[in-house]
C-alpha cells in the first residue's frame, strides 16, 4: 500500500463527503418530513424532528395516505413479490438458458444465442404494447404474473452466465464425467455452487431494477390493491383538490427505500466478490 | 487377454483427420506411455479412451468390453488432468468422495478409501478440510491422485499430469507415480511430451507422430533401436545428429554429403547408391586429433557430469556430449570421430524408416 501524506490524503475525505452530503441530504428531509404534521409542513420546513414520526409510519403503512389509495402494506408487499419474482425469476431462466447454451449440442445452438441476443436490443418500453396485448390476451392484467412473467427474460442476465460459464475450465465438466455426474448432476453440484457469486450480483441489480419499475406496473395494473409502491407514491403526490400529505408521503418514500437498502447492505459482500475473486 | 485394445482407431474433426487407424494392446497391470510432439494426436488417444472424446472408426475395449459406445463413467476409468481439474468449491475430502457419491457408496465405505488413499499418497490429514485454492500445486496434483486412487479403477489415465509442476516437484511426484504403480498395479497410460518421463517411468513406450504410431518398446530399445527417422529425433536430449549421405558401390561403406566416409553396421545388405540420412547421437561423438568430422566450435556447454560441444561446419550443425568438463572455445577447430563400437543409424531418405534391424555396431 502507497502511503499517502497531505493534501492528497485530505482531498479523497473531501470528495467522499460531498458525496456523502448530496445523497444524504434529501434522505434528511424526507425523514425529518414524515415526523410531522401535515400542518406543520405547510410554509416552512422544520429543521428538527417532530413527534409524529412513529403515527405517521402507522398511518401510512395500514391506512394509505389518501382516502382511495391502498395501505403502503400492501404497496410494499406488492413490490416485494414483483421485484422477488422478477429477480429470481431471471436468475432462474438465464441460468437454465446459459447452461443450455454453453455446455449442450443441438442443432441451431447458434441461432438461439444470436435470438437471445437479440432482445437485449428490445427493452421493455419498445415491445411495451405488444407485450400488453399479449398479457392481456392471457388474462394476467391485474395479477402477480402479469407484473413479473413478461420481464423475467433477460438477454443481460442470459449473457452475464454464459460468459462466467466460459471462465469454467473444459476440464472440470470432464473430471466430473469421469466421476459419474449426468448433466443435471454436474449443474447441480457444480454449476450452481460455482455461480454462487454470480447469482448474488445479478440478484442485487434485478432486484433494485424490480423494485424501481414504474411504467411497466402502471399500465397492467388498475386495481388499488394490486399497485406497486413507486406507483403508489405518484398517486399520493398527484391528488385533485387536496394539498398532497407531505408527512405521509415523506414517510411512504422512506419505506419504499428500505427493502432495496437492505438488499444492497445483506448482499455487498458478495456483489464485490463476484467482480474481484472469481472461485476458480 | 489385453486389459485395453485399440482397433484401427481414427478420429477426425470433420474432414479433418487426427488419428489414422491405431492398433495397440496394453497388457494388465502394464505402465504404458504415450510419447509425441504436441498435435500429435496422443491426448485425443487418451481422451477417447476415456470417453471425452467420440471415436471416429475402429473400436476401443477395456477388459474385453467394447466401450465404443460407454459413457465415462462406465467404463471403470479414472483420469488425472494436467491443471488438475479438482472441484475448487469443495474441500479436499468431497473433492475425492464426488465419485463414489454418486455412485451410492455407503459412508463408511468412502471413509475408509480415502483414508487409505491418504495413506497412499502420505497426504496430509488436516488437508482434508482445507479447499483446493489453499493448496500448492504439487498437493494439488497429488489430491488429484486420490480422487483417481479411491475408485479403485481397472485403468489410470494420466494427461500430462506434471506439466504445470515446477523442475523439482515434478522429479519428485515422477517417483511418486512409479510407486504408486508399482504399489497398486493398475494399467496405467500416461501421455507426456516429456523426455525424462517418458524413459524412465514407463515399461513400454509408444511414440506418436502425426496421428500414426511410429514405435512401440522398451523405453531402451525405442532409445538404441529407433525404427524411423522421426523416433530418432524425438526421443533423446540433445537430438541425434543427422547427415545425409549414399551407400557407396561396395556395399560397405556410406558416403556423407561433406565426403566424409563411414564404415557402414553389419547385419543387412545396403544396396549401392541408396541415399540416407545417417544418425548419431551426441554421446557416441569424440574429440580426436584425426577423425571424418572436421568442425568449428559454435558453443559449449558444461553440465558439470559432462558438457555439449555445438560445432558447425559446411554441411551443418552438430552435437557432441563430451565427459567432464571441456576447454574448448568459440571458433576453435575440432575433429570429431564416432566412438568405437558405438551404433549409427541409418535410415531410407524416402520411407524414413530404418534400413537394419540387426545389432547396429559399427565394425570400426
Amino acid at each position: 500500500m502507497v502511503e499517502r501524506r497531505g493534501l492528497s490524503r485530505v482531498i479523497p475525505h473531501i470528495v467522499l463527503l460531498a458525496g456523502l452530503l448530496l445523497v444524504g441530504f434529501p434522505i434528511a428531509i424526507a425523514l425529518i418530513a414524515s415526523s410531522h404534521t401535515a400542518a406543520d409542513l405547510v410554509g416552512h420546513f422544520p429543521a428538527t424532528f417532530g413527534s409524529h414520526l412513529i403515527d405517521n409510519y402507522r398511518h401510512v403503512l395500514l391506512a394509505g395516505s389518501t382516502n382511495k389509495g391502498a395501505p403502503v402494506a400492501t404497496m410494499l408487499w406488492n413490490s416485494l413479490v414483483m421485484a422477488l419474482g422478477i429477480s429470481i425469476g431471471k436468475i432462474v431462466i438465464s441460468i437454465a438458458s446459459a447452461y443450455a447454451i454453453v455446455y449442450f449440442r443441438f442443432p441451431l445452438r447458434g441461432l438461439c444465442f444470436w435470438l437471445i441476443f437479440v432482445t437485449l436490443m428490445l427493452p421493455v418500453q419498445v415491445r411495451i404494447l405488444p407485450t400488453y396485448q399479449v398479457v392481456a390476451d392471457l388474462h394476467m392484467l391485474d395479477s402477480y404474473s402479469g407484473l413479473i412473467v413478461p420481464l423475467i427474460a433477460s438477454a443481460t442476465a442470459t449473457f452475464l452466465f454464459r460468459q462466467f460459464f466460459f471462465t469454467l475450465p473444459d476440464e472440470l465438466l470432464e473430471a466430473a464425467r469421469i466421476d459419474g455426474a449426468g448433466p443435471l448432476r454436474f449443474f447441480w453440484d457444480m454449476v450452481l455452487p460455482l455461480s454462487r457469486t454470480t447469482i448474488a450480483a445479478l440478484f442485487v441489480v434485478e432486484f433494485i431494477y424490480g423494485w424501481n419499475l414504474y411504467l411497466w406496473p402502471l399500465i397492467v395494473t388498475t386495481r388499488e390493491n394490486m399497485s406497486t409502491i413507486v406507483m403508489g407514491i405518484q398517486h399520493m403526490v398527484v391528488v385533485a383538490d387536496q394539498t398532497p400529505s407531505w408527512n405521509w408521503i415523506m414517510a411512504t418514500a422512506v419505506l419504499a427505500i428500505l427493502p432495496p437498502l437492505l438488499v444492497v447492505i445483506f448482499m455487498q459482500r458478495q456483489f464485490v466478490k463476484s467482480f474481484v475473486e472469481p472461485e476458480k | 487377454m489385453a486389459a485395453i485394445e485399440f482397433e484401427k482407431v481414427k478420429k477426425a474433426y470433420g474432414s479433418d483427420a487426427v488419428l489414422h487407424g491405431i492398433d495397440l494392446a496394453v497388457d494388465k497391470g502394464e505402465f504404458l506411455i504415450v510419447v509425441g510432439p504436441s498435435g500429435c494426436g496422443k491426448s485425443t488417444l487418451l481422451r477417447m479412451l476415456a470417453g471425452l472424446e467420440e471415436i471416429s472408426d475402429g473400436t476401443i475395449s477395456i477388459g474385453g468390453r467394447v466401450v465404443n459406445k460407454l459413457e465415462p463413467r462406465e467404463r471403470d476409468i479414472a483420469m488425472v488432468f494436467q491443471n488438475y481439474a479438482l472441484y475448487p468449491h469443495m474441500s479436499v475430502y468431497n473433492n475425492m468422495a464426488y465419485g463414489l457419491k454418486i455412485r451410492r457408496m455407503p459412508k463408511a465405505e468412502i471413509k475408509a478409501r480415502i483414508d487409505k488413499a491418504v495413506e497412499i499418497l502420505q497426504l496430509d490429514p488436516a488437508m482434508l478440510q482445507r479447499r483446493p485454492r489453499q493448496l500448492s500445486g504439487g498437493q494439488r496434483q497429488r489430491v488429484a491422485m486420490g480422487r483417481a486412487i479411491v475408485r479403485e479403477p481397472s485403468v489410470f489415465l494420466f494427461d500430462e499430469p506434471l506439466s504445470n509442476l515446477d523442475a523439482k516437484l515434478r522429479v519428485q511426484m515422477r517417483i511418486e507415480i512409479k510407486r504408486l504403480h508399482q504399489l497398486l498395479g493398475i494399467t496405467t497410460l500416461y501421455v507426456t511430451h516429456d523426455q525424462v518421463e517418458a524413459m524412465t517411468l514407463g515399461e513400454r513406450l509408444v511414440v506418436m507422430n502425426g496421428g500414426h504410431i511410429e514405435q512401440v518398446g522398451p523405453p531402451s530399445e525405442v532409445y538404441d533401436w529407433p525404427a524411423t527417422r522421426f523416433v530418432a529425433g524425438f526421443i533423446g536430449s540433445p537430438a541425434m545428429n543427422f547427415m545425409a549421405g549414399t551407400i557407396d558401390d561396395s556395399g560397405e561403406y556410406v558416403i556423407l554429403e561433406g565426403g566424409e566416409r563411414l564404415a557402414l553396421p553389419a547385419g543387412a545388405a545396403y544396396a549401392a547408391g541408396r541415399a540416407v540420412d545417417v544418425g548419431i547421437r551426441p554421446e557416441h561423438l569424440t574429440a580426436v586429433a584425426d577423425g571424418p568430422f572436421s568442425l568449428s566450435v559454435e558453443l559449449v556447454e558444461n553440465l558439470g557430469a559432462d558438457s555439449l560441444l555445438h560445432a558447425y561446419n559446411e554441411q551443418g550443425a552438430m552435437i557432441c556430449r563430451l565427459p567432464g568438463h571441456s576447454s574448448l572455445l568459440p571458433g576453435q577447430r575440432v575433429t570429431l570421430d564416432v566412438m568405437r563400437d558405438a551404433p549409427i543409424h541409418l535410415f531410407d531418405s524416402e520411407t524414413q524408416r530404418r534400413l537394419h534391424s540387426g545389432s547396429g555396431r559399427s565394425n570400426g
